[in-house]
């Protein structure tokens, strides 16, 4: 499908605001049409058919919201009335994309920019923060912009050139230097606040480490990790107070 | 330190634009609890205190998943809250005890932030008829208006509990630690490295399995043995330039 690209941006600027409206009942629904819009053609009656065609409910990863309009501008296209196609791209992009969407970006890019993040606070990088959000924010906008192009350009199969970035795959392996980077910066920080638990430096990394194990231990077996910092709080104030 | 009532509303508003990106608008990870604690430092004037409740919060609430319709405890307005606190402790505290009393009175405050956001949710519920009715009678402004009600429902709601978090933590931090400030403070001091530990292991066992257990405890034995061999110290501030406050 044909798109200039004024049109392409101004999609683009919609797509950042697709969960303004989020509601339980309805969530990205009218997000979506928001977005769909400036990408339907036709008379004002058409147009009006085709929109509210797309009022049902719709939720995605807000990331990967760019594809799933435009395969289904792709197919509104071919027609002057709503089309069903565009109806079922719609269904079929949100369920697959949402999985994959949630799965790389919150299950593991946040994580890495995280940590990432506080690596280099611990690290007394006091632009530590700015690196944070630059990464995720870089890959969060230049994501939109690629999958709102490939539904244009693929329909509903921008879904195959999705999946060729193997995100599961690589979000698991994200997940993986994560805990590496996330064993090293509690031990640097542990070793930064020695004083703070009134231990030395090799003992403080050490009971740092075993802290985590047991919370780990913890934590699959059901505990909340705020309920484990409150239990620390206490045992804390006890042994101060004692 | 209580915060005037400028810094205190410029915090609030702050807190508000921050809301936004939770989820209305572009999700940038600005509402993060790293960079939200160390724009709410500089506002107060206390960035280094910023920075490190940032990195003490960040690692806790990592793990709090925002996934489909789930709604998790509100980690901005917890980070807010927490260097607002954290501003009402005894100065003469060290960086790490402010820091931790602070993260830890501004845990609750993520809980009415939770609230908040459920209530804008619900509130929005009404905007797909609203964008539905005018489309049907030819306007199609209303979809971006019923978007701009659902922004400016999630932005009120962020605007009344950063309120309430800016006018009030510095207040109960204040009463709270002045109860036995002496002791406390080696409390608090200590749980400033016990939260994001436990944080940490939190994340860890969120991922499931094995291979990312061996690799945390890869990643800290590597640290540990960077520190001793120096190597630590010629990578940046690890004894004196970390975020100590």
């Amino acid at each position: 499908m044909e798109a200039d690209a004024a049109k392409r941006l101004k999609v683009l600027w919609r797509s950042l605001w697709v969960q303004a409206s989020w509601s339980f009942k309805s969530m990205q629904t009218v997000g979506f049409v928001y977005m769909l819009d400036p990408l339907v053609e036709g008379n004002d009656e058409e147009r009006r058919d085709k929109l509210l065609s797309h009022m049902e409910f719709f939720n995605t990863h807000p990331f990967l919201a760019p594809a799933a309009v435009a395969s289904a501008a792709v197919a509104e296209a071919e027609s002057h009335s709503p089309s069903p196609e565009a109806s079922e791209a719609r269904r079929f992009m949100m369920g697959a994309m949402g999985g994959m969407g949630d799965s790389f970006f919150w299950g593991g890019l946040k994580f890495l920019a995280a940590a990432i993040g506080v690596a280099l606070a611990v690290e007394g990088w006091s632009y530590a923060p700015l690196v944070m959000v630059g990464l995720f924010l870089a890959a969060n906008l230049w994501t939109r912009w690629w999958a709102l192009n490939k539904g244009l350009h693929y329909g509903k199969m921008a879904l195959l050139e999705i999946q060729k970035l193997k995100p599961v795959y690589l979000s698991s392996r994200i997940k993986l230097a994560v805990a590496a980077l996330v064993g090293w910066v509690v031990v640097r920080h542990a070793a930064t606040g020695a004083t703070a638990l009134g231990l030395g430096e090799t003992e403080s990394m050490a009971f740092a480490a075993v802290v985590a194990l047991v919370t780990m231990l913890a934590v699959r077996k059901g505990t909340d990790p705020l309920l484990i910092i409150y239990a620390a709080m206490v045992a804390a104030i006890f042994i101060s107070v004692a | 330190m209580t915060p005037l009532p400028l810094p205190a509303l410029l915090v609030a508003l702050a807190g508000a634009f921050l809301t936004l990106d939770r989820v209305a608008f572009l999700q940038s990870l600005a509402a993060r609890p790293l960079p939200t604690a160390t724009l709410v430092g500089l506002i107060l004037g206390e960035v280094q205190l910023g920075l490190m409740c940032g990195v003490t919060l960040e690692l806790v609430w990592l793990s709090r998943q925002p996934v489909g319709g789930s709604v998790p405890p509100d980690e901005t307005l917890a980070a807010l809250a927490a260097v607002v606190a954290a501003t009402g402790t005894p100065v003469e505290w060290s960086g790490y005890a402010r820091c931790a009393a602070g993260a830890l009175i501004g845990l609750p405050y993520g809980l009415l932030g939770r609230r908040l956001e459920i209530m804008a949710r619900k509130a929005n519920a009404v905007l797909v008829e609203r964008a539905r009715a005018g489309l049907k009678e030819l306007d199609f402004a209303a979809p971006g208006k019923a978007q701009a009600s659902g922004a400016l429902n999630f932005f009120l709601v962020g605007l009344v509990g950063s309120l309430i978090a800016a006018f009030t933590a510095n207040h109960l931090s204040a009463y709270l630690t002045s109860l036995a400030p002496v002791k406390l403070e080696r409390a608090f001091a200590a749980m400033a490295v016990v939260m994001p530990v436990v944080g940490a292991g939190a994340i860890v066992a969120s991922m499931g399995g094995r291979r990312p257990v061996v690799l945390f405890l890869a990643g800290a034995a590597g640290a540990l043995v960077a520190a001793k061999s120096g190597l630590a110290c010629a990578l940046g501030g690890f004894r004196s330039g970390g975020p100590q406050g």
